[in-house]
């Protein structure tokens, strides 16, 4: 079955199989910043933005995404650029295997919390696991680019 | 996974004609891949395009759709501000909002787990589920009917109560599948409800004991123990991989006492 979708600013027309997951979908026609991780909906790591709400792309139906704007790291380039830097400044990037997540994901609390305490943050972010374990260095990171950003 | 036929109805009384004995339903989809990796389903009905996404408010009750996230619940502030933030409390520590943004409230009913943490609240809340856009039935009896286990939620309906609520999940880890959920209510006529789930079956009304308690016009620390021992004979528990049957019952003996204290305070 045919889907349209806009990914990245870009009008798509896809040809999915019925039960595909949107992370199959999006390897396929070459995104290469989503990760394939757990494909358990437990780590995170294929998180993309659908109508600008994170989600995991390894169980999101694809067929769900005709019709919606789907943005992964590649649409946000500037953005996740600025971010990365914070993360680098803080010793926070390590393997960067979950990174193209946690700037999605961060980008999506920037917008949806205003001013977040650590618990906060701590809360959004914990379906975001990084198998390096530097959570605390990432916690440096995004409290700064917060600051400067809201 | 494959789907051999998937169909994506727009009303509901298509939805209707599509769904038989062995049709799986698609909600959120979030256990989807996982139940079904590597096989293939034969006929599957996505609820994705039936609207029923909402919260509607009334005087007396809020209808929730089917297909509205936890996450959406989660952040609702009018639903947190009349049932003391317990939404927001309970599903923030669900998985990650990554799944909260695609779980629904539906397909968390509708899967009737062991450890839903949805199932837990809307029993003490005195929810009622609809099916197919007509029956209604108590939550606690659409989870012990079989005749509705693969059938068609359209909302959930909870009824508007001035309740205390204490709510406890024990983890293993901070984003893990809960090893128990104590869930407790009062309301202003001091009825009380007490749930307990992840014994590790799925949540269940412990009716003695709530009714017990109900009957007290005071509850004395005497009869909270003897409320707790009623509560254990009552519920069944067990072992699996989070934890022991001991363990839990144990620990809801515990955790019981003080969550009482805080309802009936």
């Amino acid at each position: 079955m045919k889907i349209n979708f806009n990914l990245n600013g870009k009008e798509k027309v896809v040809d999915i199989e019925p039960g595909e997951a949107l992370l199959d979908v999006l390897k396929r026609i070459g995104v290469s910043s989503v990760r394939r991780g757990c494909e358990t909906a437990s780590c995170g790591a294929c998180t993309v933005l659908v109508n600008d709400k994170p989600v995991l792309s390894c169980v999101y139906q694809a067929v769900n995404a005709d019709g919606q704007k789907i943005v992964t790291t590649e649409g946000l380039k500037d953005k996740v650029e600025e971010f990365a830097e914070f993360l680098t400044a803080e010793g926070a990037e390590q393997c960067g295997f979950c990174g193209p997540a946690l700037a999605l994901t961060v980008l999506a609390m920037k917008d949806e919390l205003k001013n977040p305490n650590d618990e906060e943050i701590k809360t959004y972010l914990a379906g975001n696991l990084c198998r390096c374990s530097g959570y605390e260095g990432q916690l440096r990171a995004i409290k700064k680019y917060l600051e400067v950003k809201q | 996974m494959k789907i051999e036929k998937l169909m994506i109805p727009t009303f509901l009384e298509e939805a209707k004609m599509y769904i038989q004995p062995n049709t799986v339903i698609i909600g959120g989809g979030t256990f989807l891949h996982i139940a079904y990796k590597n096989k293939e389903i034969k006929n599957a009905v996505s609820l994705a395009k039936l609207n029923l996404d909402f919260i509607k408010y009334s005087e007396d009750k809020i209808e929730i759709g089917a297909m509205t996230t936890l996450h959406h619940l989660e952040t609702e502030q009018k639903l947190n501000e009349i049932f003391n933030d317990i939404f927001r409390k309970v599903f923030a520590h669900i998985v990650g909002v990554q799944f909260r943004n695609l779980a629904t409230i539906g397909g968390s009913v509708a899967a009737k787990l062991g450890y839903s943490e949805t199932i837990a609240i809307l029993l003490i809340l005195g929810a009622e589920v609809e099916i197919k856009g007509m029956t209604k039935l108590p939550i606690e009896d659409y989870l012990t009917s079989a005749s509705f286990k693969k059938d068609l939620i359209t909302k959930i309906i909870i009824p508007i109560k001035n309740l205390r609520i204490s709510y406890h999940a024990v983890r293993n880890s901070q984003t893990d599948i809960p090893a128990l959920i104590i869930a407790i209510s009062s309301d202003r006529q001091g009825k009380i409800k007490v749930a307990v789930g992840a014994r590790p079956s799925v949540a269940k009304i412990a009716v003695k004991t709530s009714d017990f308690l109900s009957s007290k016009e005071v509850i004395t620390s005497d009869e909270i123990d003897k409320a707790a021992d009623m509560l254990l004979e009552e519920l069944d528990f067990g072992n699996d991989i989070r934890a022991d049957k001991e363990y839990r019952i144990s620990v809801t003996k515990s955790l019981f006492k003080n969550m009482i204290n805080e309802v009936v305070r």
